[in-house]
């Protein structure tokens, strides 16, 4: 029989009458699309041409498992091929599948039945089952067993007075054995019923017994069924699953039915911040929340997002840190805080970066960034422990050992060991050091962008900060604490207690990515005012040169003027901050960390998109 | 005031009516009496402070004629009063410091114990009692300064909601007598400062450190406010929260209490989520934000979600407050107090009894009915709510339940209702207004209290409109605080209620399988067969108007769970509101429904188009 006959077959039989009547064209149109469990029969059509049941099969669960994987395609001879992807991806077949299921709750609800439920009182999830029962033999009944699952339906089989459902929820999946004269002793017609409105991708809720088929699987005998949720699309081809990826991040929760691991993500997201969470309120942290919305933006050197408040008939910006909200907070006396919450950065998007991101940053009054490193690696150890159950981590081909006490190496002493110039030589003598940078530079391919951004650096630090960002950072796939930073590019961070010209301050590299940033926080207010005030100095000359820049590109004409405008972001003094450290600050250690890449590397997840459940898109 | 310079006026010793003031305006008799109260403190200030003075020339003296060290120490009785002089000569103070080598931001104090676990520890020691052999290192704010002789001083230390006293006495520090003084006098009421020495309590009994060692940490530059008058400004108390936090110790209590809610209603949901066996299906988005808690619990409805709520709020206010019962002054601390009891289980009032006990009236049996809508339409004119056409009995419902300044767009998320499309488990969703419940908890009655650092408005010099504003602004989700749109100071009953958005008749739980029992009893009829059966009030009035008012009634619902906390907040008041109990609006809960069939795209699409137009005010069949 060739498919789509079977395909018209089956569904024939299913559908009730009115059902079949108004819908035999659709059918027809649909019996050229085997692969899509489209209608009742579809599923077990498909599933029956493809080889045995998983229940007739020994590995018939590794393999659905494996069908289920996205961009996997299978063998040739397992579907048949070039008509799939026409059919189910294609509008119309869309609609008309919503169509007939609109119907089928209709069916439903005129049953008396409510195919939108509100609550099903459940007994076990089917992991629970799959424990409670682990050593029910095969071919065995459990004794007495009485249990309500529910779940989403992932595939149907129907094998004449027998059905076979993959039955799905939160903690893993059961299998439902539906026997026809079960079900009919208790409402005739029901088995009809069950095979005629109940389709792949619904929500069902099932009461039952238990008992483990001759092959192997444990299965919920089903005394009754009731649609909680009728789904009206059907969910993607499951052998293609979510291939585009696109589609995966815009269309999360389907990528979350039908992607293995992707829900494990989340799961592994979340205890990587509860873990965090209670480990710091267990040392007397006091968790606060600060504004998302500033007069101005603070702690970090970002563009931010600008966004206008009805009420008060003004802008605010949308924070870019909660760095200087907390450092208050220490101030006023609250010496441990910490804050985890979403930052907002107007910049671009790529595997690192989402405009939108959570941090955590934690204060800490009378300790320095020698504790914020300790605190850091417990942190990073505790929650790997946790999500992981290891400190071992495979990480895209690689493994980070998360055990071993983290490298720690000052950023001069890595440039030198990897380009033999010693920036600190230099003192402030900016053309030496430069030339010394490209020298070192030019010995290494793909550069030039570096050397650019070595020739427009307007101090050493800058340079060696520079050198250090092209040459050294890639080569930090171990967790490395880098140490003692130029002042020029840390001005938050406390002058070094020994050491000239840098800060106490870390940033920790895992994978050649920064993960985390720590200082000594800067107490002097006086140091303070000065060091932002040439920040902001260095923002506005730099915004100058760039519209210099674009005006002399473009002919200086005045619309080019205001787009070279548009680039710049307004960067102002935070007054009110100093007059706080005004009133003075306990020495603090500070430290920020990006969640997002903690839990890329837990999950080891390429892309940062694979660890935020809605990621910004085009 | 009595010697505004450059001015003859005298506020005159008594009342007299056409009274005016320095710049020829009306004196009114209230501003008169405030007036003549701060002339009389200030006169008993210089007062006071000129007898220091007196006394402190006379110990001097009285030290010179003993032969004593000249130098004396200084004290929060001889501190330079003038705010310019005293930055001034500290910030002197700090350069002098530095270019003499000296750091006067050290990196960093070693704490061997934190102020509170010191009270705790030592607590109990005698009047008297010293403990030499253990050494200890503390570290916190000066927040009081007084010298006795020239060898001993005494400062009060506070970190961390704890407050003990640090007595200096040359002895114990070893060296010469003039460094000590030096020492001394370079320690300012408002620094932060680290000492190293002993336990131990005075011969009065009250706790202290004795130091061997003491260093500034970071001096404050600034004459701290407080000392007489402590900072009361609510203006000044919000913008610069680290100043009030400074001088009001008791302000950190509440955001303590904060985070003890937080933290509680984040370990009852991971309880429940992970241990206990009942709710094992438990499924909960955090909003990351977290000044409203919502989650969504697959396979439950709102009548589970009630009774979570009463064991979550009961649970946590005994935890807190360690009793059920807790006082509440809902017009600040000197107004009527009041009693709220959270002992479970709460009242449970439906949105319609709720209109009918608040107004006054009786509404119709029958809410689907064209007199129900003639009543609430005399009732928004009655009341003098508007209600912009068309004057359906959901929207009319809706307005008589307050209008709040709703002028935020709803943002309808299209993405939202095509994963409804693809059916969500039954589930229910609920929210909690985490400020106000603090505000319940801490006793406040002002929303700005218990958040850390309200919007205000930029300039300084505003109004309380202006405060209105920013406190409106706070509310509107502005930082995520969405739940902050209060009427502040406004009463409350004695009883907490739960504001559900909708009166329901339950449907919980056929309990049945499929193909099993009737539908049960307490459902009516048309709601088995009626999308949108489960929400009473707005039912489907019959014809194509009235399922499309259902329709939009419903996907209304929906997206208020989805998009809008801010919204949902909105709607937890103006149900508290139709009570005429606004802090009782604490808690919301719905069981949403998903787009039922009938719900194609077009359907969906028409539905946002509806939404949009009714939400500009337009009609709902027409256009935009």
């Amino acid at each position: 029989m060739s498919c789509g006959a079977l395909v018209r077959a089956v569904a024939a039989a299913a559908l009730p009458h009115r059902l079949q009547l108004a819908h035999s064209a659709r059918l027809r149109a649909l019996a050229n699309s085997a692969a899509e469990a489209v209608s009742n029969g579809e599923a077990s059509s498909v599933q029956q041409q493809q080889g045995q049941p998983a229940d007739l099969q020994p590995h018939g669960q590794q393999q659905q498992q494996q069908q289920q994987k996205a961009s996997k395609p299978q063998k040739q001879g397992k579907q048949p091929k070039g008509k799939k992807g026409a059919a189910p991806e294609s509008t119309s077949s869309d609609e008309d599948i919503r169509k007939l299921r609109i119907q089928k709750a209709e069916e439903l609800r005129a049953a008396g039945r409510e195919p939108y439920a509100y609550t099903f009182p459940r007994t076990h999830t089917a992991a629970q089952l799959q424990e409670l029962h682990a050593g029910l033999g095969e071919g065995q009944v459990a004794e007495g067993a009485s249990v309500a699952v529910a779940g989403r339906v992932m595939s149907r089989r129907f094998m004449g007075k027998l059905a076979f459902f993959k039955l799905v929820d939160a903690s893993g999946s059961i299998q439902l054995y539906i026997e026809r004269a079960v079900l009919d002793e208790a409402q005739p017609e029901a088995f009809a019923a069950v095979k005629g409105l109940v389709d792949s991708g619904d929500i069902v809720g099932v009461r039952g017994g238990i008992k483990r088929t001759e092959k192997g699987e444990l299965s919920v005998t089903v005394e009754s069924l009731e649609v909680l949720t009728k789904s009206l699309l059907p969910l993607p081809d499951k052998w293609h699953g979510l291939s585009d990826v696109e589609q995966r991040y815009r269309k999360r929760y389907l990528d979350m039915i039908v992607t293995p691991g992707v829900v494990d993500t989340f799961k592994a997201r979340s205890k990587t911040i509860s873990t965090m969470r209670r480990m710091l309120e267990e040392q007397d942290f006091l968790e606060v929340e600060t504004p998302v919305l500033e007069s101005s933006a603070g702690g970090a050197d970002a563009r931010p997002f600008v966004t206008y408040h009805n009420a008060l008939g003004r802008n605010f910006t949308m924070r870019i840190a909660t760095e200087l909200h907390l450092k208050r907070l220490v101030v006023g006396g609250l010496e441990r805080v910490f804050e985890i919450g979403r930052i907002f950065r107007n910049e671009g998007i790529s595997a690192r970066h989402n405009p939108e991101f959570t941090s955590i940053e934690l204060y800490q009054a009378y300790a320095d960034y020698s504790d914020m490193m300790d605190l850091t690696e417990a942190i990073i150890r505790t929650c790997a422990q946790a999500v992981c159950g290891q400190l071992q981590l495979p990480y895209q081909g690689q493994v980070l050992d998360f055990g071993a006490p983290f490298c720690r190496a000052t950023m001069h002493d890595l440039v030198r060991d990897k380009t033999g110039v010693d920036f600190e030589a230099f003192g402030g003598d900016l053309e030496a050091a430069r030339a010394a940078a490209l020298e070192a530079l030019r010995q290494h391919s793909d550069t030039y962008a570096v050397q650019q951004a070595v020739l427009k650096a307007p101090s050493v630090g800058h340079v060696l900060n520079e050198v250090f960002e092209g040459l050294v950072e890639a080569d930090l796939q171990q967790p490395t604490f880098v140490l003692d930073h130029p002042v020029e590019i840390s001005p938050l961070a406390k002058p070094h207690r020994s050491r000239k010209g840098v800060v106490e301050r870390f940033e920790l590299f895992v994978v050649g990515r920064e993960l985390a940033n720590s200082f000594s926080e800067l107490t002097d207010p006086v140091d303070q005012r000065q060091r932002l005030e040439a920040q902001v100095a260095a923002h506005q000359a730099a915004v100058q040169q760039q519209q210099a820049a674009a005006a002399v590109a473009n002919g200086a004409g005045a619309a080019e003027a205001a787009s070279g405008e548009e680039e710049a972001y307004e960067v102002v003094l935070d007054e009110d901050f100093l007059a706080a450290l005004e009133y003075g600050m306990p020495p603090t250690g500070g430290m920020g960390m990006g969640i997002d890449r903690l839990v890329m590397l837990l999950t080891d997840s390429p892309s940062i998109r694979d660890v935020i459940a809605f990621p910004l898109m085009k | 005031m009595t010697s505004a310079p450059g001015e003859a006026w005298v506020l005159p010793e008594k009342y007299e009516d056409g009274l005016v003031d320095e710049k020829g305006e009306p004196l009114s008799k209230s501003e008169f009496k405030r007036r003549q109260k701060l002339a009389q403190k200030e006169k008993e200030m210089a007062e006071k402070k000129a007898k220091q003075a007196a006394e402190a020339v006379a110990r001097a003296a009285a030290k010179a004629a003993k032969g004593e060290a000249a130098v004396a120490l200084e004290d929060d009785s001889n501190e330079e009063t003038d705010p310019t002089k005293y930055y001034e000569n500290r910030v002197r103070a700090v350069t002098a410091a530095k270019a003499r080598g000296d750091n006067p931001y050290p990196h960093k104090f070693h704490v061997s114990i934190q102020l509170p676990a010191y009270v705790a520890q030592y607590g109990s020691l005698e009047p008297g009692q010293q403990v030499p052999e253990e050494g200890v290192s503390l570290a916190g704010r000066v927040v009081r300064k007084a010298a006795s002789g020239a060898k001993l001083i005494f400062f009060d230390l506070r970190s961390e909601g704890a407050k003990i006293q640090v007595m200096c006495d040359a002895r114990n520090f070893g060296g010469a007598l003039e460094d000590f003084q030096r020492l001394m006098n370079s320690v300012k009421r408002g620094d932060i400062v680290g000492v190293g020495g002993f336990p131990g309590k005075s011969k009065r009994g009250e706790l202290s450190v004795f130091p061997r060692s003491l260093q500034v940490l970071a001096p404050c530059l600034h004459m701290p406010p407080g000392g007489h008058f402590g900072l009361k400004d609510q203006e000044t108390r919000y913008r610069q929260r680290y100043l009030d936090l400074i001088v009001n110790p008791e302000v950190q209590d509440i955001f303590r209490t904060r985070s003890r809610i937080i933290g509680g209603v984040r370990r009852f949901l991971d309880e429940r989520g992970f241990l206990e066996f009942r709710n094992e299906g438990i499924d909960l988005t955090h909003n990351p934000e977290f000044t409203t808690c919502e989650f969504y619990q697959a396979y439950a409805d709102y009548n589970d979600l009630i009774a979570m709520t009463e064991e979550l709020i009961s649970g946590l206010v005994l935890a807190i407050k360690g009793t059920y019962k807790i006082q509440y002054h809902p017009d600040g601390p000197e107004g009527k107090a009041i009693d709220i009891d959270f002992t479970p289980p709460f009242r449970r009032i439906s949105m319609c009894a709720g209109l009918e006990e608040a107004l006054d009236v009786k509404l119709p049996a029958d809410m689907d009915s064209e007199e129900a809508r003639l009543v609430l339409v005399e009732l928004c004119k009655k009341h003098g709510v508007e209600c912009s056409p068309p004057h359906t009995t959901a929207r009319l419902l809706d307005k008589l339940a307050k209008a709040q300044g709703d002028d935020q767009a709803m943002f309808v998320d299209e993405n939202f209702c095509t994963a409804l499309e693809y059916g969500l488990p039954p589930t229910g969703g609920w929210g909690l207004g985490i400020d106000r419940f603090t505000m319940m908890l801490t006793d406040k009655n002002n929303i700005k209290e218990v958040l850390l650092f309200p919007a205000m408005k930029p300039d300084a010099s505003d109004k309380p409109a202006a405060a209105a504003a920013a406190a409106a602004a706070a509310a509107d989700g502005v930082a995520g605080l969405s739940i902050a749109q209060g009427a502040p100071g406004a009463g409350a009953d004695a009883s907490m209620v739960l504001a559900q958005a909708q009166a329901t008749p339950s449907r919980t739980g056929s309990g049945a399988g499929w193909p099993g029992t009737p539908t049960p009893a307490d459902a009516p009829p048309a709601a088995a067969a009626s999308p949108a059966g489960c929400s009473s009030p707005r039912r489907a009035r019959g014809g194509a108007a009235g399922a499309t008012e259902a329709a939009l009634e419903r996907f209304r619902r929906v997206v208020v769970l989805e998009a809008a906390a801010t919204r949902a907040a909105a709607h937890a008041d103006r149900q508290a509101l139709v009570h005429g109990q606004p802090l009782e609006g604490v808690v919301r809960s719905v069981s949403p429904q998903p787009l039922a069939p009938g719900g194609t795209r077009e359907g969906t699409e028409a539905r946002l188009r509806l939404w949009r137009g009714s939400r500009a005010g337009q009609a709902p069949s027409g256009e935009p």
